[in-house]
Order: C-alpha cells, then sequence, then structure tokens
C-alpha cells in the first residue's frame, strides 16, 4: 500500500488531533427567528484515538461533525485540526454518513476510486489499494459490481472504503451504522476499528447507540439535548483489541449505565 | 424462443385488428369519408407519396430545429435555476406562468412577429417542448442530496467537479424523461402553427384535405404523423440507451412506468 499523505506531526503545544474551544452555532431559520444548535462545546480528542460523541436527536452531532471538517463554520469558537485552525473544507479527512452516497451508475471500485479523482490524483497508482480496501471489508469480488446489486451492509462497506482511500488523517463518521440490521451493526463496527488502528486514525464517530460508542472507542463524549453541549465524558478503559466479547466485561455495562445515567440527569430518558 | 413467441402475438393482434376494420366497413357500410378502410388510406397514399414525403420532410425539420433550440436553452435554463435562488425566483414563478398559457394561443403573435415560413413553426414546436424539459431538469439537479454535496466539497471539489461527477449524472435519466415527452410535444407545436398560417408541411396538407373532403388523405397524414413521433421518439430512446450506464437506464426506465402508471 502507498502512503498518499504525510501525517501531520502533533504539535508539542496541541497535543489534540481535534481540538473544539467554546464552539457555538446558531442558525439563521426563514422567519427571523434562528436556532442554537451548539451552545459552547469544548472537545479534544487525541490523535489516533477513537472518540464517539453519543446524544438524543437533534441535540447538534451531525452540526458539530461538519464544524470539524470546516464545511459550517462556527457562530463562536474555536476549531483546530492537527494544530491548525480550520476556516475551510479540510483537506485530510474523510467523511462516512448513514446513507452510503455510493454513485449508482459507478461500479463499486470507481466509487471507491471517487476521491482520488476529484483530488486529482492519479488513479491507477489507487486501484490496488482500493482492492485490498474492499478485500479487508469482504467486498472481494465486487470491484465490478453496480451498488444496485448489494446490500446495505455492504454498500456502506463500501462507502468506508470510498472514506479510507486517500489515507486520510481523520474520519468523521455521521451514524454511519443507523441503517444496518443489528448484527451487521456490530460487524461492521469491528471492521471499522481493524481499518482505522493499522494505520492508525483519529475517529470521531456520531452514533445514537450508547452501547456501540462504548464498544468502539477510547472516549465517549455524551451531549445534552438541544442546545448541544457537552455534558461528559467518559474514557474508556475497556481492554484492546476489542472483539464482541468485550461486551461481557463489567466495565462495558458500568460505563453504559453511567451514559444513561447522564441522559436520565438531562431529563433525556425518563 | 419465449421472446419471439411474444413478438409473432403481437404481429397478428395488430393484423387481426387491421382485418376487422376492413371487414367492419364493408359489412356495415360505413362511408368511406367518415371511417375509410385501411386498403384505401394506403392506396391512396400510394397515388401522392412524393407530396407527403415533401410535407412530411417539411414538418420533420420544424419539429428537429424547434426541438433542438428547446434542448440547448431548456437543459441549461434548468441548470440554472437550480444552482441559484436568485434565478430561482426570477425564472420559476415565469416558467409556471408561460406553461400555464395554452401554446396554441401564441401561435398567431409568433406569425406576426415570424412571418410565414419556417421560423414561426420552429418557434411555436420551441416554445411547447420547453417546459417538460425544464422542470425534468431541474427535478433531475435536485436528487442529489445534501450530504453528497458535503462529500465532496470535504474531498476539495469545485462547483465544476460536483456538477459533472454527481450533479449531472443523477439527473440525467430525468433530463432524458423531459426530452420524450418534449419531442412528442414539439410536434404538437409544429402542427398547430402549421394550422394557424403555412404552405407546406403536413399540418398544411390536412388542412387541404380536409376541405377537399379526402377523408383517406387525412387519415393517412394523421396515421403519418404518429410514424413519424414515434420514430423521434425512439430516436431519444437510442441516445438514451447510447449515453447512459446501464443502472441509469433501468432507472430512467423505472420513472417512464412510474409516469404512465
Amino acid at each position: 500500500m502507498k502512503a498518499v499523505s504525510v501525517r501531520p506531526a502533533p504539535s508539542p503545544a496541541s497535543p489534540c488531533f481535534v481540538e473544539l474551544n467554546a464552539v457555538s452555532k446558531r442558525y439563521q431559520l426563514r422567519a427571523g427567528t434562528d436556532l442554537l444548535a451548539l451552545d459552547g462545546v469544548d472537545c479534544a480528542v487525541a490523535e489516533s484515538s477513537f472518540c464517539s460523541i453519543v446524544g438524543p436527536s437533534g441535540c447538534g452531532k451531525s452540526t458539530l461533525l461538519m464544524i470539524t471538517a470546516g464545511l459550517y463554520l462556527p457562530s463562536a469558537g474555536k476549531v483546530a485540526v492537527a494544530g491548525r485552525p480550520v476556516d475551510g473544507p479540510c483537506p485530510d479527512v474523510g467523511m462516512v454518513f448513514q446513507r452510503d452516497l455510493l454513485l449508482e451508475w459507478r461500479t463499486v471500485l470507481d466509487n471507491v476510486l471517487l476521491p482520488i479523482e476529484v483530488k486529482r490524483l492519479r488513479k491507477a497508482d489507487f486501484v490496488e489499494r482500493a482492492k485490498s480496501l474492499l478485500g479487508l471489508v469482504g467486498l472481494g469480488g465486487f470491484e465490478d459490481s453496480y451498488p444496485g446489486q448489494l446490500s446495505i451492509g455492504m454498500r456502506q462497506r463500501a462507502a468506508l472504503c470510498r472514506a479510507l482511500i486517500h489515507d486520510p488523517a481523520l474520519l468523521l463518521m455521521d451514524e454511519p451504522f443507523a441503517s444496518v440490521d443489528a448484527l451487521t451493526r456490530e460487524k461492521l463496527g469491528l471492521d471499522l476499528i481493524r481499518l482505522t488502528t493499522e494505520p492508525a486514525k483519529t475517529v470521531l464517530f456520531v452514533t445514537h447507540s450508547v452501547e456501540e460508542a462504548v464498544l468502539l472507542s477510547d472516549q465517549v463524549l455524551v451531549m445534552s439535548p438541544r442546545p448541544g453541549r457537552i455534558l461528559r465524558r467518559l474514557d474508556v478503559d475497556l481492554p484492546k483489541p476489542r472483539t464482541l466479547g468485550s461486551r461481557s466485561d463489567p466495565r462495558f455495562h458500568r460505563l453504559v449505565g453511567d451514559i444513561r445515567g447522564a441522559f436520565q440527569a438531562a431529563g433525556v430518558l425518563s | 424462443m419465449r421472446e419471439a413467441r411474444l413478438n409473432a402475438t403481437v404481429i397478428l393482434v395488430y393484423v387481426l385488428a387491421l382485418l376487422l376494420w376492413q371487414l367492419a366497413g364493408s359489412a356495415f357500410s360505413v362511408p368511406a369519408f367518415i371511417l375509410p378502410s385501411p386498403m384505401a388510406i394506403l392506396q391512396r397514399a400510394a397515388r401522392s407519396p412524393g407530396a407527403l414525403a415533401f410535407h412530411a420532410l417539411v414538418t420533420l425539420q420544424e419539429v428537429v430545429f424547434g426541438f433542438l433550440l428547446a434542448v440547448l436553452t431548456s437543459i441549461p435554463l434548468g441548470i440554472l435555476i437550480v444552482s441559484s435562488r436568485l434565478l430561482e425566483r426570477l425564472f420559476y414563478p415565469l416558467l409556471v406562468a408561460f406553461q400555464a398559457i395554452p401554446k396554441v394561443a401564441l401561435a398567431p403573435i409568433l406569425v406576426v412577429w415570424f412571418g410565414f415560413g419556417l421560423t414561426s413553426k420552429v418557434s411555436l414546436a420551441f416554445v411547447t417542448a420547453m417546459f417538460p424539459i425544464v422542470i425534468n431538469t431541474v427535478v433531475g439537479m435536485a436528487q442529489t442530496p445534501e450530504e453528497m454535496i458535503h462529500l465532496m466539497r470535504s474531498l476539495g471539489a469545485s462547483r465544476s467537479q460536483i456538477f459533472l461527477k454527481v450533479r449531472l449524472p443523477a439527473a440525467a435519466p430525468h433530463i432524458f424523461g423531459g426530452l420524450k415527452v418534449g419531442i412528442t410535444l414539439s410536434m404538437v407545436g409544429a402542427v398547430v402553427g402549421e394550422f394557424i398560417a403555412s404552405s407546406s408541411g403536413l399540418g398544411n396538407l390536412l388542412l387541404i384535405a380536409n376541405n377537399a373532403f379526402d377523408s383517406p388523405l387525412l387519415f393517412a397524414i394523421v396515421i403519418l404523423l404518429s410514424l413519424l413521433s414515434v420514430a423521434l421518439f425512439y430516436a431519444i430512446e437510442l441516445l438514451e440507451a447510447l449515453v447512459l450506464p446501464r443502472p441509469l437506464r433501468r432507472k430512467a426506465l423505472d420513472f417512464e412506468l412510474a409516469a404512465r402508471a
């Protein structure tokens, strides 16, 4: 495999790869009113770590991700990725959304190579890497299929390969497994861990599922209902590598309980 | 094999229907000026193939020019409407209001502007064909989900890359749907234009045949008009098959079936 981008060395001044400082986001609505989506969010994600954001619907989780990607600008506060302030689309991220967003008219291989085309790199240099990524997620042999011929789980795996093809340092995922069934979901989660530890990537992962967050993450951020604030920050000290067996660890249950407790205190679960 | 039998059945049904028409005409002694028999129509057409061909070519020319003009203006117009809020506000209500005008009502104005020649018919064919092409382009361009645009922007894509790699291909099946409706409508426009003021074309010949009580010729012209429309429709379909990748062709077919249902 060919290294595509040189991962910037973490500067000693900011040991965190993703840093949000008092970030607020206010949306201007039509009728002269506005909506406060994020309210003074502080967040720090260490390099090569996996951080989940859990919260109720509409709490601004997706907004947080968009701001980190530089696709939305915050109304207040500062955002930095790899020690550099974010003021436009980040050049070195991969994104995965709830919908796989595969282009129906391209083969699986050409879908995975889309970022290479957009970045005007030589496609031929990345075909091998694309094939090996597809092989890693169990899609070997499906290179020339069209997305319409794949199941939802397979499509989402192809979307994951597309997010990784240019070897981005940061992976931003917005409820990527929300539309797949429970069994596939756990399998995809563990696939994801495998793909993002070697080579190590920083992952920001938005999810509804408390269990999924604990199973996959090094750190879990619990968000309040709108306007979104960080209610709690939990370090997950489950042993690695994580397996489906990690779920029976007593620490897993304690963490899940803690997060539910935080939601309960905020009046989300009643 | 099954395909061949299916086709044979279809042809057989058509032949039987024609035979029935032929026999019913003589059995119930329907006057030829009300419903001429298929044989009478065919014989009438065979008597003046040159005239039919000449007038058909005139009409075909009007339709094709009008349609091409519609394509060249409507697709860019649709794209502009989608790409800018200002242009949407500016053009969209105007477009809907324009569509509310029966195009026939425009014909006299167009004749005043462009005279009795080719131009007035081309312009009527053009305005009748525009609407479905613009609307389908707008609908097609709006197919791309917001997240896909975000994804492209996060990769550093330019506006033109987003347009060429995502929006336009996603819109293509819809645009082709609009073209198919547009080409048949532009035939309507051209013939109506010929009714209002013309010295040639199948619409003109139709009026002449009508004044002469030449029913077989009337029917021959109507059938010829239908054949021309069908041929143009399938020409677009052929182009679609050549241009669109396979998964999108299937999608285009789904749209058509949904529209027919």
